[in-house]
């Protein structure tokens, strides 16, 4: 019986030396703090027990942060903090990302309902599925390079550079982006029309985050990549019907929206001085966004967020203003070190507390 | 499920082992495993759209039951001729409302329009079916088959329904006719060593044309410039004219290789379909040596019965030629430029066989070159009009190459690409053959070990991923 399958023998080889190297890889990840999926291993620094005992996520309490019983929070007036990894990055400890500083310089319950990949209809999700346990008094949303991650393979999949082959093509991309929009505005991966089961698994390998982080990205940075989004308006657009939509189910639910520019380590004028090391961690990512393109685009929709808070009467806290092109408080281009998180907390508190007496009155 | 995905790279190894494990004699066993492909190429299918399977169930059912109607003993021609029409009309009918309404719609608001008559046709917003022009061919070259008499009906439901869905060749070819693949059917394939790691080398041969030339070719230079053309110099739409010609001819060679390394991995064979195109010596030749397994159905269903070459009042041919490739073009797509791709080459096929009339053989390596080059250049003018979006990106490359501007924009790993194409495309066949044979024999670890390098390698490699170009057609 097993002699039928021995001339496919060069195929479980291959299956198994890649078993073997990711296993190896794996190891070698978990002993530096990061994700090693076949070994079930989260990422993220070792957190003294009595922190973690005193910190979530835990299954009552599914956010990063101090822990606070539902009702505690309900009564408190808590402040729900929708981002991503800019508010809850792995590699700094819970007690010192700017969530946890700035409860504790609020003397507020803060939920932190951030976590790293999310964008702004994943922050709405979170909100929907956890919003009514925990009634939230306000809810600061701080989100912007993931939803430019989705919003540029969105666009790509329109742009006739992506459809060869004739015009009838990149129309039917256009109605299916159309069609994407009547739903929510989700992007759609270009030139796929199915499911994608294995892909994020296969994502999650460590062999594939090394060979996309020193591979592709080198590769990458040879592409031509966008130095602007090819349609702003219609990037722009597609930004501000997500925060739209999350502005709306924040007041649905009696709760303040807040708002909070994006704060980026180089702006315009510096965009060509960001590392190549930061470069290549974004084109591992998303091969279609210079770093120009990235910073361009930022600028652009942190005006149009100013704007849009103006016009409806939601405060906006200008991070952008305060944060970007200094640096030395980042780690990339958008991930505050420690000291980052201590002067964002810092700057949030004392904007966050000034407009909080004001809404309270 | 592209073939470049890790989802094949799965699910290809999974239908492998499960149709291994039931290998054997007997009917029973021969049920069950063209159960498991039949299952497997639905569920292949099915995973680009589910809503399709729909369609091409139907047109299995269809093509069956005409099929069972044709071979009727004693069945008048009359009857026979009507079953055919049957079957012609509904599957090009099919063809005609997902691939070309629109485009006829829109051809027609637009010629209303230069009569002043300001219309609005109605649209369909149905997407296009993955590989519905290449199952409808293969489905109508059975039903035709039968019709003259030159194939046996099937009837077996499940071997007419897999060779209609056999997912290797399903979404891009090659076309494989009933003639091809029925017959294997007949027989219970064996899993023999040299042909599996043959069907091996050729996957990864194909995975190598397609994320590393294909797909670097395209993300390197050749999308951005086509995209907008009028920002490049002279010298950058050159070369990203010559890198979409080794871009296409690598992504669909290589999705061709995959797919006859997949049937080979289950014991079946899938004809050639390319036989390095680019050393043609004139434009007929590099028709029997591009998508062959369409040309040559375009020939024996479309040309041939229109009369061929057999019908020496002038002009005929050439009108026989015209029609043909006319209709090859618009096979590609529904689209003013697939149709003016097919003019030009039946324009060059009619110039081609005027000039072989009266042109001796010559033989010399110069003159060998000589025409290959002419050829190429020709051929690179119809992937010009195959690949521009529209009319005006086709005055801006004509008016870039006005300019004569000899400024390199593109970056240089673009060009170390384009040259290893060229010399991949060059390389003799029986080296390529021959490296493949030697590397079939080497011990199951070391093949093992380079199979799992080149995963690394492709993996590292892909970068935006885009779809087969012939996915679309």
């Amino acid at each position: 019986m097993l002699r039928r399958f021995a001339p496919l023998a060069p195929l479980l080889w291959a299956a198994l030396f890649l078993l073997v190297l990711e296993l190896a890889l794996e190891v070698r990840a978990a002993k530096r703090g990061h994700r090693a999926e076949l070994l079930g291993i989260e990422p993220g620094v070792e957190e003294p027990a009595d922190v973690n005992a005193a910190f979530g996520p835990t299954a009552e309490f599914p956010f990063r942060g101090p822990v606070v019983p539902a009702a505690e929070a309900r009564t408190a007036g808590a402040l729900w903090i929708a981002s991503s990894s800019y508010a809850e990055d792995v590699y700094i400890p819970a007690a010192d990302i700017f969530p946890t500083r700035l409860g504790a310089a609020l003397e507020r319950p803060v939920l932190n309902a951030s976590r790293g990949g999310l964008t702004i209809l994943s922050n709405l999700e979170d909100l929907e599925a956890h919003g009514s346990d925990f009634e939230p008094r306000f809810v600061l949303l701080y989100q912007m390079s993931n939803d430019l991650d989705q919003i540029s393979n969105q666009l790509a999949g329109a742009a006739p550079a992506a459809a060869p082959g004739g015009a009838s093509t990149s129309e039917s991309d256009e109605a299916r982006l159309a069609a994407g929009d009547a739903t929510e505005g989700e992007p759609e991966a270009h030139g796929q029309l199915g499911f994608s089961p294995v892909s994020p698994w296969i994502q999650r390998m460590t062999v594939y985050r090394h060979l996309k982080g020193h591979v592709s990205s080198r590769l990458a940075q040879h592409l031509a990549l966008w130095d602007a989004l090819p349609d702003p308006a219609r990037g722009e657009a597609l930004f501000l019907a997500r925060v739209e939509r999350f502005v709306a189910e924040v007041r649905a639910r009696g709760a303040q929206p807040v708002l909070a520019t994006f704060a980026t380590a180089y702006d315009e004028d510096t965009a060509d001085a960001v590392p190549g090391f930061v470069e290549r961690q974004n084109l591992s990512r998303n091969t279609l966004l210079s770093s120009r393109a990235w910073v361009a685009t930022f600028d652009d929709w942190n005006a149009a967020l100013r704007e849009y808070g103006a016009a409806e009467g939601i405060p906006v806290i200008d991070m952008d203003a305060r944060f970007t092109g200094q640096a030395e408080l980042f780690r990339d281009l958008w991930h505050f070190t420690n000291e980052g998180h201590a002067q964002a907390a810092a700057f949030l508190a004392d904007e966050l507390g000034a407009r909080f007496e004001e809404l309270a009155q | 499920m592209n073939f470049n995905s890790p989802e094949y790279l799965i699910f290809l190894p999974l239908v492998v082992l499960l149709h291994a494990a039931l290998l054997g004699k007997g009917a029973a066993k021969n049920r069950a495993r063209h159960t498991l492909l039949l299952v497997a190429s639905y569920a292949f299918y099915m995973s680009w759209d589910w809503r399709y399977a729909g369609l091409i169930a139907f047109s299995t059912v269809v093509d069956y039951g005409l099929g069972r109607a044709l071979g009727v003993e004693g069945r008048a021609q009359r009857v026979r001729n009507l079953l055919l029409v049957v079957s012609l009309s509904l599957n090009l009918g099919l063809l005609a409302v997902f691939k070309y309404f629109n485009f006829f719609m829109d051809t027609t608001q637009d010629g209303l329009a230069l009569l002043g008559l300001d219309v609005s046709l109605p649209h369909h917003q149905l997407l296009l079916p993955v590989g519905i022009s290449f199952y409808t061919f293969q489905t109508l070259s059975y039903t035709i088959d039968v019709w003259r008499r030159q194939l046996p009906v099937e009837r077996d439901f499940v071997k007419f329904a897999l060779f209609v869905s056999f997912f290797p060749q399903l979404v891009a070819g090659p076309i494989v006719r009933a003639s091809e693949f029925l017959p294997q059917l007949q027989t219970t394939p064996e899993l023999e060593r040299a042909r599996v790691r043959g069907g091996l080398f050729r996957i990864f041969r194909g995975l190598f044309k397609k994320v590393v030339l294909a797909d670097l070719l395209a993300n390197l230079g050749v999308d951005a410039v086509f995209a907008n053309p009028g920002a490049y110099s002279s010298l950058d739409l050159t070369l990203a004219l010559y890198g979409y010609a080794y871009q296409i001819y690598n992504d669909f060679s290589g999705y061709s290789d995959i797919a006859i390394g997949s049937a080979a991995l289950l014991g079946y064979h899938i004809p050639e379909n390319f036989n390095r195109p680019y050393l043609a010596r004139n434009v007929r030749e590099f028709w029997t040596r591009w998508h062959i397994s369409l040309s040559s159905w375009l020939r024996d269903y479309l040309y041939i019965p229109l009369g061929g070459n057999r019908d020496t009042r002038k002009g005929r041919t050439t009108r026989n030629l015209m029609i043909t490739m006319l209709l090859g073009g618009l096979w590609h797509g529904a689209a003013l430029n697939f149709v003016l791709w097919g003019a030009y080459h039946g324009v060059l096929l009619a110039f081609s066989r005027q000039k072989d009339r009266h042109a001796a053989n010559a033989g010399r390596p110069l003159t060998i070159w000589l025409e290959r080059t002419t050829c190429f250049h020709l051929v690179l003018g119809g992937w010009l009009l195959f690949r521009v979006t529209g009319w005006d990106d086709l005055v801006a490359f004509f008016a870039g190459w006005a300019r004569f501007d000899l400024n390199l924009g593109l970056d240089p790993l673009f060009l170390v690409v384009l040259v290893a194409a060229a010399t991949v495309h060059l390389y003799p066949r029986k080296w390529v053959d021959g490296f493949g044979e030697r590397f079939a024999r080497l011990p199951a670890p070391v093949q093992g070990a380079a199979y799992a390098g080149l995963v690394l390698a492709l993996c590292g490699a892909t970068l935006k991923s885009p779809s087969f170009i012939y996915f679309q057609f």
